[in-house]
């Protein structure tokens, strides 16, 4: 069953707080979380966060099309093991560009 | 400079056809590289590409004509030219490219050596290896990265704060 509409998203309040500092300092930084349950909200947009997987932060910088999502869909708990494509191509534009 | 394809994982059929694991992005594109070789061998060799089968591909080698010529190649690894790879438009970079590149930052410190490059649905993720034999995730985009210099194989990046020391 789906959260009902009333309640509006789910984002830690402590989250709110931490993003809310970050953006009125103007300062570079990661915002260390543990909460992979928070929904990303418009105002995270251009904020990057590093969210835990139980090991690690994962620097997830927020885009315009994550808004809606929970952090913890781009922070993966388990570990793939595979092997890279030799013709994987990768850009770093990607990321930027939607920021823009 | 050399970039492995695949893997020789079989023998099909009387007529030296093999079975092979396949590392490309499509595997289709093994119908454009005509010319591989072995990891111990120089010599290139003349590869045809015959079907897929069950997330593989099954190929022949003009030299390999009998089974038993296959299943003695079987788990060899194959090999193309770093030349033979498509030429990619600026900003794009192979993976096995940046694989093995010093990571620097601003003032000329050695920050760590690339491990492998992730996408976990947040954009590419360098994973860089440390010193002390950790590793952290820096950000494939403008803000952290600087310039890429292939020639001199390194990497001048700019983490924001709270990146290099988890």
């Amino acid at each position: 069953m789906s959260r009902s509409t009333w309640k509006g998203p789910f984002v830690e309040k402590t989250l709110i707080k931490k993003a809310e500092k970050v953006q009125q300092s103007g300062k570079r930084e990661v915002i260390k979380t543990w909460s992979r349950r928070s929904t990303i909200m418009p105002d995270f947009v251009g904020l990057t966060f590093g969210v835990y997987n139980g090991l690690k932060f994962i620097p997830v910088t927020i885009t315009e099309n994550m808004v809606g999502h929970k952090l913890g869909e781009f922070s993966p708990t388990r570990t793939f093991k595979g092997h890279t494509p030799a013709d994987k191509k990768v850009s770093g534009d990607s990321v930027s560009k939607d920021k823009k | 400079m050399n970039v492995e394809i695949g893997k020789i994982i079989g023998a099909v059929g009387i007529k030296g056809h093999l079975k092979m694991a396949i590392s490309l992005s499509n595997r289709q594109n093994i119908s454009k590289m005509n010319s591989v070789f072995f990891e111990e061998e120089k010599n290139l060799v003349k590869l045809n590409f015959i079907r897929e089968h069950k997330g593989n591909v099954i190929i022949s080698l003009k030299h390999i004509k009998s089974r038993n010529e296959a299943e003695s190649l079987i788990g060899k690894k194959l090999f193309i030219k770093r030349e033979s790879l498509p030429t990619l438009k600026e900003g794009e970079y192979y993976v096995s490219d940046l694989i093995g590149f010093d990571v620097i930052n601003n003032i000329g410190n050695k920050i760590g050596i690339v491990k492998d490059i992730k996408n976990f649905g947040a954009g590419n993720l360098f994973e860089i290896n440390q010193k002390n034999n950790k590793t952290f995730f820096l950000p494939f985009n403008q803000d952290n990265i600087k310039k890429i210099d292939q020639p001199k194989r390194k990497i001048i990046a700019n983490p924001i704060k709270g990146i290099v020391n988890d």
